[in-house]
Parts: C-alpha cells; sequence; structure tokens
C-alpha cells in the first residue's frame, strides 16, 4: 500500500512540472516579441556627513535623470538608476565596510570620502585613476571649471583619484552678545575678522578676551573646540609655521618646533589662563554644541559647515533651530587668529571628493554622473544647504549661493586655506598629535614631556617620517 | 610488546570486549551527529576558522591594503618592544580584576538581597528586572548615558548633584579616574548576569536545609556562609572562568566611554588589538596582538579549572561510599 502511494506521489509531482512546463509557453508566445529596449545600471552611492550633508548623494539622484536624459539623445540604451544611502556617524566603519566590501568584489560604486583617505584608497586598488577620464571623455567638460588646489587635493603621486564635492573652512566662531557685554561696541565686533585677517588680532588676543570674559562671568568658557581626534589640530601645528609633508621625499614631517608651539598653546588655554575646559577632549558633541548655541562660550574653532548645522538641529534647549537672523545677531566668524602679530591667520579644508570604485563594472557611466552632478546648480544647492564652499568659480557665481550672506562672507577664506597630505600614515601622526595634546590639556603632561611622548609614538609607528627641528 | 602496550592503553583488558566499546562508542556519535552537528559546523566555522586565520595573518604585515605579505615574526618582535603593549597588559590585569570582583561579588549580594531576604518572590523579580535593564540596553546607547551622566561640564549629572549638594566644581570624571570608570561601568552589567545564575542556584536549595538551618539557631550570615556558599560553589566557579574569559576579550564600552584614553590610561589589550587593526589599519600586528590574547586566555582557563577542580564537578552525579 505505501509503495503504492509513494509511485502516486512521484507520478503526480512529475506530471504537475511538466504541466507547469507547458504552461508557461503560450503565455510568453501570447505577449508581443518585444527586444529590451533600455538596459539599466544600478549605481550604488553612498556619501558621509552630517544630516545637511545628504545632498551629496540625492544630488546624484537628481544628476541620473539629466544623464539619462543625454544618454537616451544620444541613443545610448543605458539607463542609470541611484541606490542612495547617507552615513552620518562612524567615519570610520564607513570606509572599513567599504574596504571588506570591495575586496569580495562588492561595495558602492560611487562614495564621498575626505581627500585625506584618496593615498589609502588609490594605493589600496579600492579606486579608480580619473585622468583619462577628466581629460579625454566627453562628460570631462563639467568638472573642467573646478579650483585648482582642489584638484591638488584629489592627487595621489600625482594622478587624480577623485572630483572634488565640496569644501570649507575651519572657522573661529565669537560670540557678539558676549563681546557686547565686554563693552565692544557694533564697530569693534564687525571689524574683528578684518583684524584678524590683517594679523592684528592674535591667538593670545583671542586668549586674553576670553578670559575677560570668564573672569567676569559673562561666559562659562572661554574657548572650546573639538572634542576628538580630526584636522582642526594639524590647522594649529600649521598655524605654528609648522610643516607636515615633504612634497619631495613623499614622507611625513614630524616638525618639532612647531609642534612644541602647539601643545604650548593647548596647555596655556587649559591649564595656565583656564579658559578651555580640562576636560574639553571628554565632552560630548552634543553638550558642546548646545554650550556653544545657548551663548555659554566666547569663541567656538568650529567650521563653515555648523552655520547650516545649527539651522538644520536642535541644539538650543528653548530656541531649538536657530534662526539665521538669531544667529547673524549673536554670532560672528573668522579666519583662525595668526598666532604672532602680523603673521597670517590660516583655515584648513578638507574637500570632500567623489570617489569611484574600481569593481564598478560601468566606470564611463559612473563618472558620467559624478561629472554631471559637479555642475554649478547642484554643487551650488548642496553647499547653501549644507554650509560647505562651492567647487568652482562659476558655482559661486549662481544665485541662490550669491545670495547666502553667510558663504559669501566666508568665500575669501580659502585664500587662505591649507590642506593635510595626502599620505596613507598621516591618520596615525593626527592620532597620536591628539593624544598629546590631551595630554596637555588635561595637565597629565607639560608640553616638553608631551612632545617627546609624541616624538616616541611616531617613532613606533610610522616608518615614512623624517625629523626636522 | 607494542600490542601489549596498545591492550594497555585501553580501559578494557580484552580486545574483544574493547573491539566492542569501540564500535558502541563510534555508533552512538554517529547518532548524536544528527545533535551536535549543526553546533559543530557553527563552533568551526565562527570560532575555530577565525583562530586559525587570525594566527596566520598574525605573521603577514596585512594593512589598508587587505593583501597577505607573510613578514615572519615580525609582529612579534615588535610586540616585545612596544611599551604601549606594557601599559595595555598592565591595565587589563587591572580591569580584569577589579570588574570580576564587582561581577562575581556584586552579582552575588544582588542575588541574595533579592532571593533570600527578599521574602516576596515578585518584589525580588521587580529589583532584578531593574538590575537587567542595562544588559538590555543598547552598548552606545548604554555608553551615552554614562557620557552624559560623567559629562566635565556642571550639566552632567554627577556634576550637577555634587554641585547642588556641597556646592562642588565641576570635575572631568572620566579624564581623572578612567579606569575606575570603566571598571565601574562593565562591574553594573556584569553583575546582572551574575545575580541571575546566583538567584537560579540559591532557589534550587531545598527549603528544608533553611528551616533546620534556623531550627538549630543559624543566623542569616550563618546559613549564607554554611548554607548557600557551599551550594553555590559550581555556579560561582561558572561565573568566575566565564566573566574572567569574557572580560580578557571584551572592550566595546571602553572603546565608547573613554577610547582607551587619556594617554592609553584605560587602553586594554583586547581594545589595543582593535585599536592596531581598525584605526591604523595594521590589520597583521593587531592580530598578532590578539593571539597574545588568545594564549593568554586558554592559560587562564585550564588554570582556573584545574583550581576550581572541574573534574570533580563533571564526576558530581557519582555516588560515593565512604567506609
Amino acid at each position: 500500500m505505501k509503495k503504492t502511494l509513494k509511485t502516486l506521489v512521484v507520478i503526480l509531482l512529475a506530471l504537475g512540472l511538466v504541466l507547469s512546463g507547458c504552461g508557461g509557453r503560450p503565455e510568453e508566445s501570447a505577449e508581443p516579441a518585444t527586444a529590451p529596449v533600455t538596459e539599466t545600471v544600478v549605481f550604488e552611492v553612498e556619501s558621509y556627513g552630517s544630516p545637511a550633508d545628504a545632498t551629496r548623494v540625492t544630488n546624484l539622484e537628481e544628476a541620473a535623470q539629466e544623464l539619462n536624459e543625454i544618454l537616451q539623445e544620444k541613443g545610448d540604451n543605458r539607463r542609470v538608476e541611484v541606490k542612495a544611502n547617507h552615513v552620518s556617524s562612524g567615519y570610520d566603519e564607513y570606509n572599513q565596510k567599504f574596504m571588506l566590501a570591495h575586496k569580495t568584489g562588492a561595495g558602492a560604486d560611487i562614495r564621498t570620502i575626505s581627500h585625506s583617505d584618496i593615498a589609502m584608497m588609490a594605493e589600496g586598488g579600492y579606486i579608480l585613476e580619473l585622468d583619462d577620464y577628466i581629460n579625454d571623455s566627453e562628460w570631462g567638460k563639467y568638472v573642467k571649471d573646478i579650483y585648482p588646489n582642489l584638484w591638488d587635493a584629489a592627487k595621489w603621486k600625482s594622478k587624480i583619484y577623485g572630483i572634488p564635492q565640496d569644501t570649507e573652512a575651519r572657522t573661529v566662531y565669537f560670540r557678539k552678545d558676549i563681546l557686547r557685554k565686554l563693552g565692544w561696541s557694533e564697530e569693534d565686533i564687525s571689524e574683528l575678522p578684518e583684524k584678524i585677517e590683517k594679523g592684528q588680532f592674535t591667538l593670545d588676543d583671542m586668549t586674553s578676551i576670553a578670559k575677560e570674559a570668564v573672569d567676569k562671568g559673562f561666559a562659562k568658557a572661554g574657548i572650546y573646540h573639538r572634542p576628538n581626534n580630526g584636522a582642526f589640530f594639524p590647522a594649529m601645528v600649521y598655524n605654528f609655521g609648522g610643516k607636515l609633508f615633504n612634497q619631495e621625499t613623499n614622507k611625513l614631517v614630524f616638525d618639532r618646533k612647531a609642534i612644541k608651539d602647539t601643545l604650548d598653546y593647548f596647555y596655556k588655554l587649559a591649564q595656565v589662563d583656564k579658559v578651555l575646559p580640562t576636560g574639553m577632549t571628554s565632552m560630548e558633541w552634543r553638550q558642546i554644541h548646545q554650550n556653544w548655541v545657548e551663548g555659554h562660550v566666547l569663541f567656538w574653532y568650529g567650521g563653515t559647515w555648523h552655520w547650516a548645522e545649527y539651522q538644520e538641529v536642535e541644539y538650543h534647549g528653548e530656541l531649538g533651530k536657530l534662526t539665521e537672523d538669531y544667529m547673524f545677531e549673536n554670532m560672528g566668524y573668522a579666519l583662525i587668529p595668526a598666532a604672532s602679530k602680523g603673521g597670517k591667520p590660516v583655515t584648513l579644508s578638507q574637500p570632500y571628493v567623489y570617489v569611484i570604485n574600481s569593481n564598478t563594472e560601468h566606470p564611463d557611466l559612473a563618472f558620467a554622473l559624478v561629472a554631471i552632478s559637479s555642475q554649478p546648480k547642484y554643487n551650488a544647492k548642496h553647499a547653501v544647504g549644507s554650509g560647505h564652499l562651492v567647487i568652482s568659480p562659476l558655482a559661486a557665481e549662481e544665485p541662490l549661493y550669491k545670495e547666502n550672506t553667510f558663504l559669501s562672507d566666508v568665500q575669501y577664506m580659502l585664500d587662505y586655506t591649507k590642506l593635510q597630505p595626502n599620505h596613507h600614515e598621516f591618520g596615525k601622526f593626527t592620532s597620536a598629535l591628539f593624544k598629546a595634546i590631551q595630554s596637555v590639556e588635561i595637565g597629565e603632561y607639560d608640553p616638553e614631556k608631551a612632545l617627546n611622548w609624541l616624538e616616541e609614538q611616531v617613532k613606533n609607528d610610522i616608518d615614512e617620517i623624517e625629523f626636522i627641528d | 610488546m607494542e600490542q601489549y602496550v596498545q591492550e594497555k592503553s585501553l580501559p578494557v583488558a580484552y580486545p574483544k570486549e574493547a573491539a566492542e566499546t569501540h564500535v558502541k562508542r563510534k555508533s552512538s556519535f554517529i547518532a548524536a551527529l544528527p545533535f551536535i552537528g549543526p553546533f559543530l559546523v557553527l563552533i568551526i566555522l565562527f570560532y575555530l576558522i577565525p583562530v586559525v586565520l587570525t594566527v596566520i595573518m598574525s605573521f603577514t604585515g596585512m594593512d589598508f591594503t587587505l593583501e597577505w605579505k607573510f613578514v615572519g615574526l615580525k609582529n612579534y618582535i615588535k610586540l616585545c618592544q612596544d611599551k604601549s603593549a606594557g601599559i595595555a597588559a598592565l591595565n587589563t590585569l587591572k580591569y580584569v580584576a577589579s570588574t570580576l570582583l564587582i561581577n562575581v561579588g556584586f552579582g552575588f549580594l544582588l542575588a541574595i538581597t533579592t532571593t533570600y531576604f527578599t521574602k516576596k518572590q515578585n518584589t525580588g523579580l521587580l529589583f532584578q528586572t531593574i538590575w537587567m535593564l542595562p544588559r538590555m540596553t543598547p552598548a552606545v546607547i548604554y555608553a551615552l548615558l554614562w557620557l552624559w551622566f560623567l559629562d566635565p561640564t556642571e550639566y552632567g549629572m554627577l556634576n550637577a548633584f555634587f554641585g547642588k549638594l556641597f556646592n562642588a566644581p565641576p570635575r572631568d570624571w572620566i579624564l581623572t579616574s578612567p579606569m575606575p570608570v570603566v571598571i565601574i561601568a562593565n562591574g553594573l552589567i556584569g553583575a546582572s548576569l551574575g545575580m541571575v545564575v546566583f538567584s537560579a542556584a540559591i532557589k534550587s536549595i531545598p527549603e528544608s536545609y533553611f528551616h533546620a538551618a534556623s531550627v538549630d539557631g543559624a543566623t542569616d550570615w550563618d546559613i549564607i556562609r554554611y548554607v548557600i556558599i557551599p551550594f553555590l560553589k559550581w555556579p560561582i566557579m561558572f561565573m568566575t572562568i566565564w566573566q574572567t574569559l569574557s572580560l580578557l576579550t571584551s572592550y566595546e564600552y571602553i572603546l565608547l566611554i573613554t577610547d582607551g584614553g587619556p594617554l592609553n590610561k584605560s587602553e586594554v589589550w583586547a581594545l589595543y588589538s582593535y585599536h592596531k587593526a581598525f584605526g591604523s589599519y595594521e590589520f597583521g600586528y593587531g592580530a598578532a596582538i590578539s593571539v597574545v590574547l588568545v594564549i593568554i586566555a586558554v592559560i587562564i582557563a585550564l588554570v582556573m579549572l584545574k583550581v576550581f577542580g572541574y573534574d570533580a564537578m563533571m564526576n558530581r552525579g557519582k555516588t560515593k561510599v565512604q567506609g
């Protein structure tokens, strides 16, 4: 009986399979015989930045529509579709995830990264060299206008590996309301950025005013800076006349004197004048922003992108998101003051660049998409929405950008900007530098001891570095 | 002679019976295979293979290129000369010993108070649930709560508390006492596991022991000392070994709260390996650091099993008649 049942089941299954196979054919033949007209190319694109920076990928989505129209006009049967992902926390993890995915032949086709990671990504073979596309392809015309110094930021060993996406400047923000309480006139306040630009107002002046504000009880802290490792600290080494990279030997440079001066500066801020919290490096980002927007701090070493962030994120306990009017009334911005009278102030830019995965199957289309999204209309929209600076003179002429008072005001900072070296070991250097600065701020080491500690760390961790006095 | 030695080494002296035993064992292994097979595959896939790969990787100079470039013993030589590794080793010792004390000691205390002293079962369960909350909270949220709690400004909860009560100035808790902070943060989470295990063990002690002890005039302390603790020998052993091994390899809360700082003051061995591998992209060197940790963990586990008498525990079910 069992055997009979088994045989029956097998026969029924076999019949079912045969019938289902036969059933498909008439349906297929019933449809009109149409050859596929278009091939859809799906690009995975990802970007990193604050929520306000999401235009880094949404611009690509919009550019895809424009690209598709061009492709249709050309008679190219390929169509581009964009799958976008914007990440707002964990930049290291953002890169690691891609690197691991790349080794399996996957990973996002187009990404935005900091220019300082170009060396690592290019040397590791993760991203495409783009010189040929820029110089010889039909899409190169869309990126010809980009500022030359931004192209330099996208190079590794004289070859271009990225298309600049935006840039920014590190600024010193100051609270106008606190300066007013200190007796500054509106004229004094409005002249401050110019005085800084001319080198008439130095870091020492900034510290003195911060101390006065704290001593008189107008500010709970005189100066704030970022709480973790970042590009602000190398900017200060530059400010003290330091050199970080030797172009000829392609090695990093440990400039003892400039680093010592930098350590002296932070030591004085936290331990001597006590205008910077000794626990600055253990503070939480949100608390820093809140204290700043609520007017408890006189000076804040921030960046141009924070201007947009304060209008996007609710940091203020009562006001929530700030209006630009409130910000203009109570906050000012300037270059980082020079270290000595008559010196040149500094800022540091860390341009973001679009890079193309070396595994991508349609590199020409990926480049076309990036190139189209680099047009002024897209770039200006991103810059205004995120508080970044545009990548080309044409984009700076876009009405949307020109009408933006803040961005027009800070555009001049690019004349003073410096870049971090494109070297794969630079991250180790900044990480150790940050720890040394932390050690002097908390009073664990004096600047001399911190310098020795840093030198020892750097010798242990970095292969390609030379030391100068 | 060879045959003799072979026969001697078998538990049963007769070759025929030995062969039968062998066949029985083989067939019972085959019968058990469907049950242990899936777990065996998981263990091989997620424990054994990663360990083997880590050992191989430790002999390479794998960096951000993720290429296997063999460099021999270079990473191990570098490790011997690395001062930061020495600091990390010392920190690990302090961290594991202190946190273990909280995990086991405080866990035991919680179990006693919520199971033995709290007579109402629901009340005990309520307190246990409250103590379990940190364990149920995602690590990032838990760490963020600590960062807000210990914020160095007057807005930090602890600083606000001391400020209001004693008019004390704000203190940088994390930077001035990084190790105590990570020990307490980890201890409070670890203690909840100890609490659950010990509570279950206490509940499994027959009521009659407590009644008999009370009738004999035993105080609470006597009951804890002479009834509860002897019954909890094996759970305590298990928790001590488990927590030691787990603390040796744990770093996520330290990473999130202090990131090993300031100046490597709270950098433990596992975190140092993570920093080297994922912070500096020195995967080969990071793997070498991990291999040392694996070796130390195995040694500690073996020593602890010996000290606690693991063999005796496994033979526990056999009745021994003493003359």
